[in-house]
């Protein structure tokens, strides 16, 4: 199984790169290329400044994708993500030019000061990786990944996601504020963005299917797809959650937890796993109940609490 | 999973410490109905204090709160319950040390120490009452005490609401399950514990708070007294026919001496001269009477019993008393011949006490009757003058003007005019007796509720009630009851429902009767079939298979076997939800493994990765480490991995089973 020791060890040299940039965050880094061999997108949600974009724009850099970056605010127009045709007149026909989705990373940041009606073009293309417009169905690049940031919902000028939509995304993870060392080291050493810029790529896009493809077959026993399932039931049957976690959500958090163990150089899926990417695939998927102050990563924290591993 | 911990330092944290105060509070809301209300709010305020400052500072109570809370609290629960050896006192010294222990409260030890006292202390209930509610209440605080001890051991990790309420309910859920699976046995033991004749002792009885109740004077006010309790004297099932209420005169102390005052029962028992009764043996009612303690000897059997049952005399003027004082329920069967004669041909020395009055009482009165008698009438003329003088301008009233002791007849018949059944009984005996016909004063029980969900009648002690009766030449004693001539509806309706105050209350109307009834017939069951099981009924308890009269060796027999048959269900019930991993060995296994572990002081979490797990016991047993972790990773191999064949599954099992820490 191990034999594709060459292709993982890329992927922890463009993890380590990642990791000089975005300081003392190897836990989100680690998601976040997990969720990238998953083959799923990820939605960074953060307070302003903590480095959601920083991270987001050197996974891009190390991963040797196609790159597109769209800043969302509230004018934004699905065209604008799409692509529009064109009336050529020498050509006398209508051109199709393609907007910055079709890319094989896209950066959506600030998705969230966007309107409903933008937000959901993006969401549509992620869920059927095509682009359907003037007649004609366009297929997006391969493979295709989508990160997204945006601001804590609360916070003045957003448009906060729906739930349903939210589930588009395979994990949802926050960055944090920095520990007091890395902090300081990111205050002392020089710009971030000039590190950035030197960044080289360590993936490209065919390695990157190989690998996706690999974490597929990673094997996820039966007692382990009970433990799964039992998280899944418990989801359902807390009494701080309202609308508990989908077959789609079991899903996900299956495929999560086998790119974990891949990248934990394992061809089987452990619980270990499984808990340590329950919180992002799982929080943002819960719809904890309206009478109940219950932030969603109490009652995820709770979920693994409650279910007994066997 | 717990691990090992010295329980006299391990400090409890908040939640525990509120849930100890929660069911201390629970147990001392049991007593609340006798306590001395200061000794109670004190009690309560040390419990708010402790509570107070765990919540405010976290840490123990100074000394110099501890010290004079303890001074005060001893002090204060001597002095108002009395001596510590009786009852009241007892229980009160009791729940005072546990308020008192609960201050100093800081470790586990301390916890169980308290909670194991409150189990015993929520048992204390028992010595004050045994019914129904009671028990259901002082079961729930035992279940609540269990629950706080699986409490103890959790830390402060409770977030927000949803996670205290699901901590709360899944304790409250546990030691309710605990409960349930001991159940069988508790019923076992109840049943088949050999039980004693005789109590070993007696509950202390404190008569300075005895029961109200009918008592063997008639003085103003006394009945009066006994309208405001509703509480059941006694219930009653007919075996036959039902007579009218208007019928049902449940006969107490007859009154027989006056000295101008009160009535009071006569000194001199008349028993050796027999019971005089002439009745018909076609027309005699049986019924079952179930009396609550009222700490007195009285029965109350309807008018007029014909026979006294085991335990109990009747005397000649058809007083049925018991020997000793009824201090718990107690169930009679009784006899009463309703149109029964008594005394036709009079004993001797009888009458002319009934023809007694204190010289120069009552003037007027006195007078009155004298003069009736002058005018030529005869006993039954003067009977009907009398009845026909309240009839005709006197007044029901169940709040009559005060009356001047010494002269409570005269101020009675010609200045207030109003009055309920003892001012009319006892101002007609002494017209009666003033015209001199022999009378005396009954006193006892009018009617009853009829409790329709379980045919028997209840009879509360608001249904207290006083009658005449007067000698007749030829027919011997006869009930004249004077409150039926002013107020008729009094004695028809059977109760005095529409005439008393608590008429309009709303457990006396619509479906709040029919749940009252419904209330009281369990409520009777339970008094019949688990408080009054007695000796002689778990004698018979066998006689299904064929032991009629079961000795004590074989009630210890039937209990062996019951309560092995109870441990092993319970076992089996609160094992059932491991019966998954009878079919895993290898899981059966690995748990074995870890309850191992879990002796050195290394548990295995439910929830926990067992590699992780296998690290974690690593770093703490580092002799073991290497087969420790060898041990799980197979594994953590075969349950993630690979399938594993049926010997090397075998194999793994044989060792986590052989694995023992060095």
């Amino acid at each position: 199984m191990l034999k594709d020791a060459t292709d993982r060890a890329a992927v922890e040299r463009a993890m380590a790169a990642v990791n000089q940039i975005v300081l003392g965050k190897t836990e989100p880094v680690r998601l976040a290329f997990a969720c990238l061999l998953a083959a799923g997108h990820l939605l960074i949600e953060d307070v302003p400044g903590v480095g959601k974009t920083t991270l987001a724009h050197a996974i891009a850099a190390s991963s040797g994708l196609s790159y597109q970056r769209i800043q969302f605010t509230s004018d934004l127009l699905p065209s604008d993500i799409l692509g529009v045709s064109i009336y050529e007149r020498e050509a006398g026909t209508f051109r199709f030019h393609p907007g910055p989705i079709f890319a094989q990373l896209v950066l959506a940041d600030e998705i969230n000061r966007a309107t409903p009606k933008t937000q959901s073009a993006l969401l549509e293309a992620m869920a059927e990786l095509q682009v359907t417009g003037d007649g004609e169905t366009r297929a997006l690049p391969r493979p295709f990944f989508v990160i997204a940031t945006q601001n804590p919902v609360d916070m003045a000028g957003t448009f906060p996601l729906p739930d349903s939509q939210l589930d588009r995304f395979l994990m949802r993870l926050s960055v944090g504020y920095p520990d007091a060392a890395a902090e300081r080291a990111m205050l002392a050493a020089e710009d971030r963005r000039e590190l950035l810029a030197e960044l080289k790529p360590c993936l490209d896009a065919a390695r990157l299917i190989q690998l996706q493809q690999q974490v597929r077959t990673i094997t996820a026993s039966a007692a382990l797809i009970d433990y799964v399932q039992r998280l899944l039931v418990a989801s359902r049957n807390h009494t701080g959650v309202r609308v508990g976690l989908s077959p789609r959500a079991g899903l996900a958090l299956l495929a999560a937890a086998r790119a974990n163990a891949f990248l934990a150089a394992r061809g089987h899926v452990l619980p270990a796993d499984v808990q340590a990417v329950f919180a992002a695939v799982a929080a943002h998927r819960l719809v904890p109940s309206a009478d109940l102050a219950r932030s969603r990563d109490a009652l995820t924290a709770d979920l693994l609490r409650q279910v007994g591993v066997d | 999973m717990p691990l090992p911990v010295n329980p006299a330092t391990t400090r409890l944290s908040a939640l525990p410490l509120y849930a100890i105060g929660a069911v201390l509070s629970a147990a001392l809301l049991a007593h609340a109905v006798w306590l001395p209300w200061p000794l109670l709010i004190f009690l309560y305020a040390l419990i708010g204090n402790k509570v107070l400052w765990q919540w405010r500072f976290a840490r123990a109570l100074p000394w110099w709160l501890r010290v004079p809370s303890f001074v005060l609290a001893v002090t204060a629960a001597v002095a108002s319950t009395g001596s510590p050896l009786s009852r009241d006192g007892g229980v009160a010294l009791l729940l005072a040390l546990a308020a008192l222990k609960y201050q100093e409260t800081q470790t586990l030890r301390d916890g169980r120490l308290l909670i194991a006292a409150l189990l015993f202390i929520s048992m204390t209930t028992f010595l004050f009452d045994q019914n129904l509610l009671v028990s259901i209440y002082t079961v729930t605080v035992t279940v609540a005490a269990f629950a706080a001890m699986t409490l103890l051991r959790r830390h402060d990790d409770v977030s927000g609401l949803t996670e205290l309420r699901s901590t709360l309910l899944g304790a409250v859920r546990g030691s309710g399950r605990l409960a349930l699976a001991a159940l069988p046995l508790a019923v076992v033991v109840f049943l088949f514990f050999p039980r004693l004749g005789q109590p070993l002792w007696g509950a202390p009885w404190n008569s300075s708070q005895g029961k109200t109740g009918i008592g063997d004077e008639l003085r103003p006010g006394m009945i009066s007294k006994l309208w405001a309790d509703d509480t059941p004297a006694f219930r009653v099932s007919f075996d036959g026919p039902i007579p009218p209420p208007r019928e049902l005169y449940w006969r107490g102390p007859v009154l027989l001496s006056f000295d101008g005052q009160s009535w009071r029962r006569s000194p001199f028992e008349r028993l050796a001269d027999g019971y005089p009764l002439t009745f018909d043996d076609d027309r005699v009612q049986r019924y079952d009477v179930l009396m609550e303690a009222t700490d007195q000897h009285w029965l109350f059997p309807l008018d007029l019993p014909i026979a006294a049952p085991r335990g109990a005399r009747l005397l000649s003027d058809g007083q049925m008393m018991t020997l000793r004082n009824i201090v718990a329920p107690r169930r009679v069967q009784l006899r009463s011949a309703s149109h029964g004669q008594l005394e036709t041909t009079p004993l001797r020395g009888s009458l002319s006490a009934a023809r007694r009055l204190p010289p120069g009482n009552n003037p007027q009165a006195l007078a009155l009757a004298q003069r009736w008698r002058a005018e030529g009438r005869d006993d039954a003329a003067v009977m009907a003058a009398a009845l026909a003088l309240f009839h005709a301008s006197f007044g029901y009233s169940l709040e009559p003007p005060p009356l001047t002791p010494e002269r409570s007849v005269d101020e009675f018949l010609f200045e207030t005019q109003s009055g309920y059944c003892e001012h009319f009984a006892s101002a007609f005996a002494f017209l009666m007796r003033a015209a001199d016909i022999p009378a005396r004063v009954v006193t006892g029980y009018l009617g009853g509720i009829y409790n329709g969900s379980g045919n028997y009648w209840t009879v509360r002690n608001s249904d207290a009630h006083a009658w005449t009766e007067v000698w007749l030449p030829g027919r011997g004693w006869v009930r004249v009851d004077p409150t039926s001539a002013v107020a008729p509806e009094r004695i028809d309706r059977g109760n005095n429902e529409r005439a008393l105050p608590q008429a309009g209350r709303w457990y006396n109307a619509g479906w709040a009767a029919i749940w009252r009834d419904r209330f009281d017939v369990v409520s009777r069951w339970w008094r019949q079939r688990v408080v009054d099981f007695d000796a002689l009924r778990q004698q018979q308890l066998l006689t299904p298979f064929g032991i009629a009269n079961a000795a004590i060796n074989q009630l210890l027999i039937a209990l062996c076997i019951g309560s092995l048959a109870a441990v092993l269900f319970g076992a089996w019930w609160s094992l059932r939800g491991r019966q998954r991993h009878a079919n895993d060995p290898l899981l059966a296994a690995w748990h074995g493994f870890g309850q191992r572990l879990q002796k050195r002081g290394c548990g295995r979490n439910p929830n926990e990765d067992p590699l992780h797990f296998c690290q974690r016991a690593a770093r703490a047993l580092p002799r073991d480490a290497a087969r420790i972790l060898e041990l799980g990773k197979t594994f953590t191999r075969y349950r993630y991995a690979s399938a594993a064949s049926r010997d090397q599954i075998q194999s793994l099992v044989r060792g986590l089973r052989q694995f023992r820490p060095s």
